[in-house]
């Protein structure tokens, strides 16, 4: 329930941040989306409650500041999320130290 | 908890959907009163972020926002002083009807940007009288864009460059009336200049109250290449835009030209 709330409490954070202070940085014209950038991480190395959690959490602050219905950014996440776990326990191996 | 979600799949899947449909019939207000709820704090960010982008700037940098909002303000007074010259050369009865109109200007702080399209949050809404379609410039009376979706306390900008958008616009000094359309990602190209005439590189791009959007004579931007082909009937080119998102903290809805 705590990690719940920090992690909606982070995503939040990213969702401002995405909002408010990335757009000063455009890269060609794109904004990096930090959102969906550590949705991924989460992905690749959280477990799947969280990173639910965090796609639903991230998913919903940037449906907050898009003009597309709601739910698109949610879904998006979500699907993301699950494609991204899909192929890194799948197909990636990360290397392991003794 | 969490295995009460497991479980019970199809419960979770419905309950999402009927969330889902909620948030969309009331999207507007639920927008509305996030964004005027957090617009102090995203107003703070979007200061912090205009400071961030100076520090790489090789001027100084309050000497060279001087500098930049000098030289807008300057060329936008000699485009009105050669407007009013030709004005005056052409048609001095007329005079009158040409008179320049002071406008009322309404302060407001950018707060965000979209994230999908050229869109600007502001922090100023239907409270403060906002309309939508009011024009939006710059200090230095450079062209934004125009209001569109208004909330209670907060609303968004539809910049030039929102990709499809389409604003009547002319050359100066070469009488050329074309379109500006909007490409995404703040870029524009000029479109429907007659090939038969000439464009420059460097020709200034200005507002045009053909499309009743915004006033005549309002600076937009200036060609940067001019694009022609013998297979096509219009010639255009892209335009630089004057305004640059991360630069400027502040801008004037027009409230009286509507």
């Amino acid at each position: 329930m705590k990690k719940g709330l920090l992690i909606v409490l982070a995503f939040f954070i990213l969702s401002l941040l995405q909002v408010s202070f990335l757009p000063h940085f455009p890269i060609g014209g794109w904004v990096i989306n930090i959102v969906l950038v550590s949705l991924i991480l989460v992905a690749a190395l959280g477990s799947i409650k969280i990173g639910v959690e965090a796609a639903l959490a991230g998913g919903f602050f940037l449906d907050i500041y898009s003009h597309l219905p709601f739910g698109f950014w949610m879904i998006l996440s979500l699907a993301l999320f699950f494609v991204i776990r899909y192929i890194v326990r799948n197909y990636v191996r990360f290397p392991q130290y003794i | 908890m969490y295995s009460f979600f497991t479980k019970h799949k199809l419960v979770v899947l419905l309950f999402f959907i009927s969330v889902l449909l909620i948030l969309n019939l009331s999207s507007q207000s639920v927008r509305g009163k996030f964004s005027s709820l957090l617009s102090p704090v995203q107003s703070l960010l979007w200061r912090v972020g205009t400071s961030g982008t100076e520090i790489f700037s090789e001027v100084s940098k309050e000497r060279a926002q001087e500098l930049k909002t000098e030289n807008l303000f300057l060329r936008q007074e000699l485009l009105l002083l050669q407007e009013v010259t030709k004005e005056n050369e052409r048609l001095r009865e007329a005079f009158d009807t040409f008179a320049r109109e002071e406008f009322d200007l309404l302060f407001a702080e950018i707060i965000g940007k979209e994230i999908e399209r050229d869109v600007l949050l502001l922090n100023k809404g239907a409270r403060d009288d906002v309309k939508q379609g009011m024009p939006v410039i710059t200090e230095s009376r450079v062209v934004v864009g125009s209001i569109g979706e208004v909330f209670n306390d907060t609303s968004k900008v539809l910049l030039l460059s929102l990709k499809d958008r389409v604003s009547d616009v002319k050359v100066h000094t070469r009488e050329l009336i074309g379109v500006l359309r909007g490409q995404g990602r703040y870029g524009v190209l000029l479109d429907l200049i007659p090939q038969e005439e000439e464009l420059k590189k460097g020709d200034l791009v200005i507002t045009s109250a053909l499309g009743g959007i915004f006033p005549d004579n309002l600076l937009i931007g200036e060609i940067r290449s001019v694009e022609k082909s013998d297979l096509t009937a219009f010639q255009g080119g892209k335009v630089e835009l004057f305004f640059k998102v991360g630069k400027e903290n502040s801008l004037f809805i027009l409230t009286n030209y509507l």
